[in-house]
């Protein structure tokens, strides 16, 4: 016998207060992600003339051909994917064992280190000096150029070294070495399973950041032929978009050429660079919930 | 078993990882090997270079290019201009090739680290100061002069054409550096760019002639606004529009041309004196026009903040025309050219006479070249033969190969009595395929501004056939637009390119951009009435002095005086 209980008169009109503002900002937010993607199926004409609102107005692909037509596009993809794969990879390797030497109390320079560490994040060298180090050593115009000066992260470190502490309890370590482990084994063994949850973190940290990376491979590369997407895509929609106010000259036959190629491409090209990562997201996010679950019961 | 996976992963990505770093170190290698044997048949075929004068070369040069690969163009090394230019030559084009979104900050780079290619080349790319920098103070780049004298044919036929050239590429050191653009001789529609394109059916429809006073102008603001011009019962006309960020599309540009001189240098050349504008009496009796208009609504309020796509959304408003007026600088800004109905209403407006009877709009008299389109650095072996390169785009043959395309395929000889952009000029080629706005392919038989040098007017050779008013005779139309505005030019002399020397140069960037920032805002203000002009003409003159205007046009005074 399971009975509902009756809702009161004022906490009808209080929940229905709450979905209303929860429905006004569905929409705020849904409602962008919509007419992008309503954009990107109309048709140039409808979208120059701004006759699309909600759903897309005279329905086609003509964006998309253009996108998948353009052969810059497809490389700068593969480029992108070989990018976010190696780099993610490297990165997680190198922070991952960064956090866990940090993390261990015994480890006599831990202090020296991290602070050595710090003062990475607030004093860079510079982009000259950088420019000039990777050039000496040959890795310009290289994958390593982009994956390799980023590898470790030290704020990534120390939120992983902070994770390590706080989340795996130290007598798991006693454990281990009463059962003859040593430090490498207490770490593939015992830490590394045990830090699921700030894995997938770093993992999307630096996916993202190798996605959506454009400086570093503006300036460390210098063939077309491995230009990450993201270069490919500014390059196409910034072209009209340039600051002509101090312009000597204006071809027109040029400027109308590339006003109509970005205004074509502008949304199809939005949705093709960041669908991977949507359609990735919720397979990492339910670690992310594991995450912020982990070390809220204490027992 | 987990452990015994994990150790797999990380050794199968420890081995991936390795594989790359081998591939890359070996084809690092082979690079250097591919590169020092160029360098040793470069050193090898100079000397039979240096003999057989032209193109082709009997024997093979590698000469190393920093390119801008431009989005609306495919991968250079399979454009067809790039692919006959290395075959017409026979020199091999090492490219490096730069976005061109950052191509300036990543040649600096280049520049500041010492490893650099043969020849720098991107329209617009260096401006004088970079060539001043470059040039004069760190020789990394090299002086042309005796090169142009002994190789640039068609540099010195442009030279020709246009004295002042020669005098506005020589840096403050005596040497040329570099060889700027001129767009087809640097004469066109782009001589006067404050345009107003009006409505002539909205003219009929309420009754009223062209507007040729401020007063008249407002008039017929006021009828387009109220009397329903566009016929469909709701007052959703818009009288004046415009755009800002872009390419002369602000409306008060052309408005405050009816007071007096106004640019957006904020001065001007009057025989050898140069002139202040901001702080002048006819620019507060413009602003209070102006404001008088936005205040009655006939001004779009988001023409001071819209970008040139949300202005031509404005002008291609489907079904229904909405902008009764609109300034920019060309008319294709504003709407689509191929919606003939459209496009053929509206028409170019004649500078307005204002209240004191001065009229005048700012025309370039002159064509004026600056900054380098193409340099040669002091890692190059062969100038001679990159001076030739050069020289080619110095000329019809190869400008129009690079920019219209192929003979018999986008253009072929013209026929007999057809006649150029000017109606004078008997006619040498004609279009076969015109680009409009509907072609979205990249270019793959033309590159657009990856090269352009010293062009003579070839756009003027080309026929214009059928009815100007065709959009493939755009750039015909825009041409007769801005001759009819040629009778209205403002009395002030074209500036020539000025060099300012050394502490000058920073000073003055610095100030400039300081008092344009300033400016642009105050005059939006003023114009929105945020700012009331006749309370804060004061305090806007006191910035304008603490901001250093007048330090500013002295500067320009003093170097134009020196040049």
């Amino acid at each position: 016998m399971q009975k509902r209980i009756k809702l009161s008169k004022e906490d009808r009109i209080y929940l229905g207060i709450v979905y209303l503002f929860l429905g006004i900002f569905t929409v705020c937010t849904l409602y962008p992600l919509i007419y992008v993607v309503s954009c990107s199926f109309s048709s140039p004409e409808a979208l120059v003339q701004g006759r699309v609102f909600f759903l897309p107005v005279e329905p086609g692909l003509q964006g998309y051909r253009a996108v998948l037509n353009n052969t810059r596009v497809w490389r700068g993809y593969l480029n992108t994917i070989i990018y976010t794969v190696f780099g993610t990879v490297l990165g997680v390797m190198v922070t991952i064992i960064g956090a866990y030497v940090l993390s261990r109390k015994e480890f006599p320079p831990r202090k020296v280190l991290t602070a050595i560490f710090m003062v990475t994040i607030f004093f860079g060298g510079g982009t000259i000096p950088t420019y000039l180090w990777l050039n000496n050593m040959k890795m310009l115009n290289t994958i390593w150029a982009i994956i390799l000066p980023g590898a470790f992260n030290v704020w990534l470190a120390v939120v992983g070294r902070t994770f390590i502490q706080s989340s795996i309890p130290e007598e798991l370590f006693e454990a281990t070495s009463l059962d003859g482990g040593d430090y490498i084994q207490y770490f593939s063994r015992v830490v590394i399973p045990l830090a699921k949850p700030i894995l997938a973190v770093l993992a999307l940290n630096f996916a993202l950041g190798h996605w959506n990376s454009y400086y570093s491979a503006l300036l460390y590369l210098n063939d077309a032929s491995k230009y990450p997407l993201q270069i490919v895509l500014r390059d196409i929609l910034i072209q009209n978009t340039v600051d002509l106010t101090n312009v000597v000259g204006v071809d027109v036959n040029n400027a109308l050429h590339n006003q109509y190629l970005s205004e074509l491409l502008k949304y199809s090209l939005i949705i093709v660079s960041s669908l991977p990562l949507l359609i990735v997201y919720p397979f990492i996010q339910k670690y992310f919930i594991k995450g912020v679950m982990i070390g809220s019961v204490k027992g | 078993m987990k452990f015994k996976k994990l150790i797999a992963v990380f050794l199968a990505a420890a081995m991936v990882c390795g594989t790359c770093a081998c591939g890359s170190s070996v084809e690092g290698t082979e690079k250097d090997v591919d590169a020092a044997a160029s360098e040793s048949t470069d050193t090898g075929s100079s000397a039979v270079a240096g003999e057989s004068e032209g193109f082709p070369l009997a024997e093979p040069v590698t000469i190393s290019v920093f390119a801008i690969q431009l989005s609306s163009v495919v991968d250079l090394e399979q454009n067809t201009v790039f692919q006959e230019l290395e075959e017409y030559t026979n020199v091999n084009l090492d490219l490096t090739l730069v976005p061109y979104d950052g191509a300036s900050e990543k040649l600096n780079l280049m520049l500041a680290s010492g490893e650099y290619p043969d020849i720098i080349m991107g329209c617009y790319l260096l401006s004088s100061q970079d060539l001043e920098k470059y040039g004069t103070e760190e020789q990394i780049l090299i002086p042309l002069n005796d090169l142009i004298e002994e190789y640039g044919i068609h540099i010195k036929e442009r030279w020709a054409e246009h004295p002042n050239w020669k005098d506005e590429m020589t840096s403050s050191d005596g040497s040329i550096y570099g060889i700027p653009t001129a767009d087809s001789g640097g004469e066109g529609h782009s001589d006067c760019s404050y345009k107003m394109w009006i409505n002539t059916e909205w003219l009929d429809a309420v009754g009223m002639d062209m507007p040729q006073t401020t007063d008249e102008f407002r008039d017929v603001l006021m009828a387009f606004k109220n009397d329903d011009p566009n016929d469909n019962g709701i007052m959703d006309e818009i009288p004046l529009t415009g755009a800002t960020n872009t390419w002369s599309a602000d409306p008060y540009l052309f408005l405050l041309n009816a007071f007096g001189y106004f640019d957006t240098n904020y001065y001007y050349l009057k025989d050898g004196v140069v002139n202040s504008i901001l702080d002048k009496d006819y620019v507060k009796e413009g602003l209070k026009y102006v404001h008088d208009l936005y205040e009655n609504g006939l001004i779009d309020p988001a023409a001071f903040t819209q970008d040139e796509s949300q202005m031509s959304a404005v002008g291609n408003n489907a079904d229904t025309i909405i902008a009764g007026a609109a300034t920019c600088g060309h008319v294709g800004m504003f709407l689509d050219i191929n919606n003939s109905e459209r496009y053929n209403q509206y028409e170019i407006m004649m500078p307005l006479e204002g209240t004191d009877g001065y009229i005048g709009i700012p025309y370039r008299k002159s064509a004026t070249v600056n900054g380098a389109s193409f340099v040669i650095t002091d890692k190059c072996q062969n100038p001679e033969i990159a001076i030739q390169i050069a020289d080619l785009f110095c000329d019809e043959e190869w400008s129009v190969r690079a920019l219209v395309g192929k003979q018999s395929d986008s253009w072929d000889l013209a026929d007999e009595g057809t006649y150029g952009m000017d109606g004078v000029t008997p006619a040498k080629y004609k279009y076969l395929l015109f680009n409009t706005m509907v072609d979205a392919n990249q270019s793959v038989d033309k590159w657009d501004n990856t090269l352009r040098l010293l062009e003579p007017n070839w756009k003027n050779l080309f026929a214009v056939e059928g009815d100007i008013m065709d959009a493939t005779n755009y750039e015909a139309r825009l041409y007769a637009d801005t001759v009819k505005l040629k009778a209205y030019a403002a009395d002030a002399d074209t500036i020539p390119p000025l060099t300012y020397a050394g502490d000058d140069s920073t000073t003055f960037s610095q100030l400039s951009t300081a008092i344009k920032d300033y400016a642009s805002n105050a005059i939006v203000e003023f114009i929105t009435g945020t700012r009331d002009i006749d309370n804060g003409w004061d305090s806007y003159l006191a910035d304008l002095n603490r901001l250093g205007y007048q330090d500013m046009i002295e500067l320009v005074q003093k170097t134009y005086d020196a040049r």
